[in-house]
């Protein structure tokens, strides 16, 4: 007889994924994909990378995600001129009541469940590698005092195109740390309009669906949902199918691209269709999971060549060769 | 439903879901080559009807078509040993979104570790792939191919060679006209080629040389006869023919009486008949000299050609003690031995008062020189190439080597045998006739011991 408590959870599951982009999408239209798998991102405890031209939501996306899930959220402008301790924060002398001082921990703005770095590639690259620690650990090591950081915690960080004036490429340690890259197109026409038609009115109040206590049950189901080995083995093989010097790769990749994607990207690949396949109600992960998510997990993870730079390959181009190729 | 039997009931379901398949995969094969089978059946048995082949060529294909087609059903029965690529088929095909796959994976491969992945998800996930699977109508799936046109195309070409292959002991249209034409003859050669081949065989039988056309004709007979088997049998015997008739025509004679042919011998050899020409030209000479010696010795032409009271000559009377005969200007058709006035020059030697019996021994001195003429003429043939010519008056200037001419020996120099060209064939017409003169040197030593 079918096991009802994983069927329950199979159901919960899904009922709260579709309350979250139901009340995302109220706050932000256009983007449902971009909503969809910032969502799963969540759930997956990865941090997400959005890319996009100004004015087109990102940063309304992050805030309407974190009141939605009620979540502690901290936004962070990144300038040129901020610093790391800005961000994970700094030792600053306090003076007891008897005249003593001693240095106490002012936590930063990443001392938070959801947190928006925008325009992350304006600020220095030191400054961007402030957050590796974060990113990586969920921890901020300040001095010799290391901080934990509350779970869940999740960056989302903003960025332009790379060839904006005043930018700073992230560092290729930095972009692998971001589980999904998502790209923050242009809303189409009605999308426009819905958008006008909603300015003369009073933003509105979203609803909270859920805690974080109950994103960190959503994450658990997540990684018990099972996957059977040649399903993996085709995520694995399209990650290392990235990699020029890889017996399987295909001939695009062999011209344009440098290094290819770190097991990172095997991981985002299975634990996203996972999520991915939950969301579509089943219990188990197929290829067609592995494909959807493919394209957000490999896309920041392929450093182009030289010639792939300038001939300005897309490595959304080189990933759809990937993935019709196998 | 229970763990074990999801895993049974999802291993058995891609089974059947294979056999499916496998089915349907046969069935198309079959629905797309027997008709094509039968067709070659049917076409090999119109084919060994039209020719006279194998006549079971037609049913023995049919029935080895049936035995391969039965096999193929039969064999996509079986159960195969299932690969995830066969499964992943399956479930595409099925469109059960890759649970098939997934749950029967997990199903083969139990004790893998799932890591986080409890056996409660494990558990679900199978019992609901089974579930779902065994939903599945594999039989619509993998439907069967409409197979009435194929098997109605291949019921009526099957009948159509079964019923050639009935009829063609009884009756093969092209074997008829093989047997009919074989019993015929066939003239492959142009008729007009067989004439000039004919006459010019003849000619050259006769010692003559072809005309360029008769050259041509052969020619052409023999590029004909290159490549036809039946040209080259039908040239083959009419060379036998031809030298069957002049084999037949030198034993019996076709220009005298048989009873005539008989006397006619060669004078050193009475048992060997003297050729035509030689008898011709014989009594060619003897019309020329008797005349003339009428006109020496008027009275014994006068004699002559009466006739009546000429003394009998030997050698016209057909022997050497008969005188039934006188001796015209032309023997031929008349009485007297053609062998008897050869020997009869021998008599006349001894001095014969007679004008008629001078002119006997002028056609006898003739007959003997045209054949000495005749011997001399078949070793110049051998010896001329290489003889050196005799320097008589002014010489001529120097003219320039032929080619592919045999060196000019120089002025002078000895006869060199062993520089002797190949002597050109002797034609069969006169190789009886240098083998009696070479033989008649023994027999005139033999005749010169009797005297």
């Amino acid at each position: 007889m079918i096991d009802v408590s994983v069927a329950d959870q199979l159901d919960l599951f899904r009922e709260r994924f579709d309350r979250i982009i139901q009340e995302v999408s109220r706050r932000i239209v256009g983007q449902d994909e971009v909503v969809r798998f910032t969502v799963i991102s969540l759930i997956a405890g990865g941090h997400v990378l959005l890319e996009g031209i100004p004015g087109v939501g990102k940063t309304s996306l992050v805030r309407a995600l974190a009141e939605v899930l009620n979540l502690r959220f901290a936004r962070i402008q990144f300038t040129p001129d901020l610093m790391p301790a800005d961000i994970v924060g700094t030792n600053i002398v306090q003076e007891q009541a008897h005249g003593s001082a001693f240095f106490e921990f002012q936590p930063g703005p990443i001392f938070a469940n959801l947190v928006l770095a925008d325009e992350i590639n304006r600020a220095t690259p030191r400054t961007q590698s402030a957050l590796l620690e974060a990113m990586q650990d969920a921890s901020v090591t300040v001095g010799k005092s290391t901080y934990p950081l509350e779970q869940p915690f999740l960056v989302l960080a903003t960025q332009n195109p790379r060839d904006m004036e005043g930018t700073y490429p992230l560092p290729e340690a930095q972009l692998d740390r971001f589980f999904f890259k998502l790209k923050v197109g242009y809303p189409d026409e009605a999308a426009i309009h819905e958008i006008l038609s909603l300015m003369g009115q009073p933003m509105s109040s979203v609803v909270h669906v859920m805690d974080g206590p109950e994103i960190l049950a959503m994450r658990q189901v997540a990684r018990s949902v099972p996957i059977a080995r040649p399903v993996q083995d085709y995520a694995v093989r399209l990650a290392l199918a990235t990699h020029p010097d890889a017996p399987g790769a295909p001939p695009l990749v062999k011209r344009y691209v440098r290094y290819g994607a770190s097991p990172r990207a095997a991981f985002a690949l299975v634990l996203g269709g996972k999520i991915h396949a939950l969301t579509r109600g089943r219990a188990f992960v197929s290829e067609d999971d592995i494909r959807a998510v493919a394209f957000p997990s490999l896309r920041h993870r392929l450093l182009l060549g030289f010639e792939g730079e300038v001939e300005r390959i897309d490595p959304d181009a080189l990933i759809s060769e990937l993935v019709s190729a196998r | 439903m229970s763990l074990t039997s999801a895993n049974s009931s999802v291993r058995r379901t891609a089974l059947l879901g294979n056999r499916a398949r496998h089915s349907q995969a046969a069935n198309l094969l079959v629905v797309r080559l027997v008709p094509w089978a039968a067709a070659v059946a049917c076409s090999a048995s119109a084919i060994g009807l039209l020719v006279g082949g194998p006549r079971l060529l037609g049913p023995v294909l049919l029935s080895a078509i049936a035995i391969a087609a039965v096999s193929v059903s039969m064999a996509a029965r079986f159960d195969r040993r299932l690969t995830d690529e066969t499964v992943a088929e399956l479930d595409r095909t099925a469109g059960l979104g890759g649970a098939l796959r997934s749950a029967h994976w997990f199903a083969s491969h139990q004790s893998v570790s799932q890591g986080e992945v409890s056996d409660a998800w494990l558990a679900f996930h199978i019992e609901r792939a089974a579930a779902e699977s065994e939903r599945v109508d594999w039989a619509a799936v993998y439907a069967r191919p409409s197979t009435a046109r194929a098997w109605g195309a291949t019921a009526v070409l099957g009948t159509v060679a079964l019923m050639i292959a009935w009829e063609s002991p009884r009756r093969s249209p092209l074997s008829d006209v093989k047997s009919e034409q074989s019993d015929s003859t066939v003239t492959v050669i142009p008729s007009h080629l067989i004439g000039q081949i004919t006459e010019g065989m003849k000619v050259m039988q006769d010692g003559g040389q072809p005309s360029k056309d008769v050259m041509t004709a052969v020619g052409q007979a023999l590029e004909i006869a290159k490549n036809d088997k039946a040209a080259r049998r039908e040239l083959e015997d009419l060379f036998a023919q031809l030298a069957q008739d002049r084999e037949r025509r030198l034993l019996s004679g076709s220009w005298v009486d048989s009873g005539q042919r008989d006397d006619l011998t060669l004078p050193w050899d009475e048992g060997t008949p003297a050729p035509e020409w030689a008898y011709e030209e014989a009594i060619a000479k003897a019309s020329v000299q008797q005349p003339e010696a009428a006109a020496a010795d008027p009275e014994s032409s006068s004699t002559n050609e009466g006739g009546s009271n000429r003394e009998r000559e030997p050698g016209l009377t057909g022997s050497a003690t008969s005188d039934s005969a006188a001796v015209p200007a032309d023997t031929r058709g008349k009485a007297g031995s053609f062998s008897s006035m050869l020997f009869g020059r021998q008599r006349a030697n001894e001095g014969e008062p007679d004008a008629l019996r001078e002119a006997v021994p002028a056609a006898q001195a003739a007959l003997l020189a045209a054949l000495r003429r005749e011997v001399i003429h078949a070793r110049s043939d051998v010896a001329d190439s290489n003889r050196v010519p005799t320097v008589r008056g002014r010489p001529n200037p120097p003219s320039p080597p032929r080619v592919g001419a045999p060196a000019e020996p120089a002025r002078g120099q000895p006869y060199d045998v062993s520089k002797a060209g190949r002597p050109p064939v002797v034609p069969d017409a006169r190789r009886a006739l240098l083998h009696a003169f070479f033989a008649r040197v023994a027999d005139d030593a033999a005749l010169s011991s009797q005297r």
